[in-house]
């Protein structure tokens, strides 16, 4: 239930940002830090309402991390699916990224570039591939 | 200076830490399946980063480079001090400070007409984002020279791809907290 929060949580703010930051070309900084505040904020106030934030206490962190996927560029990703297989990505590296980093600021952005970086050897094969199958199809 | 060569190191630098922090990612795996998936994300992340080589003898772009040094800085101490603040409804924590030191930077930032310091900003403001059982604010200022370095030399390394800036604070971090559990 948890992982399946955060990979919603992770694609919504990868995708609120690249809309805001690339597509409509405000800059990225302001687009990630707008986002992760939008999805960090309620969990932040929650305590003052009375809700225990309890698990959803990772979802500001799964939040920002995944907008810094969302900062890439129109040139290095491409289209928005590409930035959902991308935040899908960085969810399951945030998950189980490990203890021994914990407390180093930056963690959540090496784990964005990992997942953008990832994303960009997953379309080059997919397009790779795509040839090889053409060629085949054409040589017939 | 041979930019070839600093392009490469930095690169290489940069793969490194990834290649890094991706491996500690095995040892959390917790089943055979998820052991496969992570060999197939392995593959397709060196696919990606082989596809992210490109050292050319490029010329740097000139960035400033005490701007650069002191907006990392300036983000860098604000949000660590920010996150440790005790506001009303607790401790603000590190992805509110960090958020808002990012949007009130950048904001200021363009006021002034510099909005190109605006990402070595908010790069410190990932910095800042380091946990207090760790760090001591000395400890984030040596961070921020360091990570001001690597932004420098990079430069256009990984262009476009989210998570850059990200990256480097890592790299500061991790230099920093291994060097200050060695020397004192």
């Amino acid at each position: 239930m948890l992982e399946f929060a955060i990979l919603i949580i992770s694609i919504l703010s990868a995708l609120l940002t690249y809309e805001i930051g690339s597509v409509r070309n405000k800059s990225a900084v302001r687009a990630s830090a707008i986002s992760s505040l939008i999805f960090g904020l309620p969990v932040y106030l929650a305590p003052a309402a009375g809700i225990a934030a309890g698990a959803f206490a990772m979802m500001p962190a799964a939040a920002m991390g995944a907008s810094f996927v969302g900062m890439s560029s129109t040139k290095a990703v491409p289209s928005r699916i590409w930035i959902v297989v991308s935040a899908a990505v960085f969810s399951g590296i945030f998950l189980f990224s490990s203890p021994a980093f914990a407390g180093n600021g930056g963690g959540l952005g090496i784990s964005a570039l990992i997942s953008v970086i990832s994303t960009i050897g997953i379309k080059k094969t997919a397009t790779e591939f795509r040839k090889i199958l053409a060629k085949k199809s054409s040589a017939h | 200076m041979n930019l070839k060569l600093v392009n490469a190191a930095v690169f290489l630098l940069i793969a490194a830490f990834m290649l890094l922090y991706y491996g500690m990612v095995y040892f959390q795996m917790p089943s055979p399946l998820a052991r496969g998936i992570f060999f197939g994300g392995a593959i397709t992340l060196c696919i990606g980063l082989l596809s992210q080589h490109q050292v050319k003898n490029r010329k740097h772009a000139f960035v400033r480079i005490l701007g650069v040094i002191s907006a990392t800085l300036a983000g860098g101490l604000a949000a660590f001090y920010l996150s440790g603040l005790d506001a009303g409804l607790g401790i603000i924590g590190p992805v509110i400070a960090a958020s808002v030191v990012g949007l009130a930077g950048f904001e200021i930032l363009q006021k002034l007409g510099k909005s190109e310091l605006a990402p070595p900003m908010y790069c410190g403001a990932f910095i800042g984002m380091s946990s207090y059982a760790f760090f001591s604010i000395e400890m984030i200022a040596a961070v921020c020279l360091v990570s001001a370095a690597v932004y420098i030399l990079a430069n256009d390394l990984y262009a476009g791809s989210g998570g850059k800036l990200g990256t480097i604070a890592f790299i500061g971090t991790t230099i920093v907290r291994k060097l200050g559990e060695n020397l004192f």
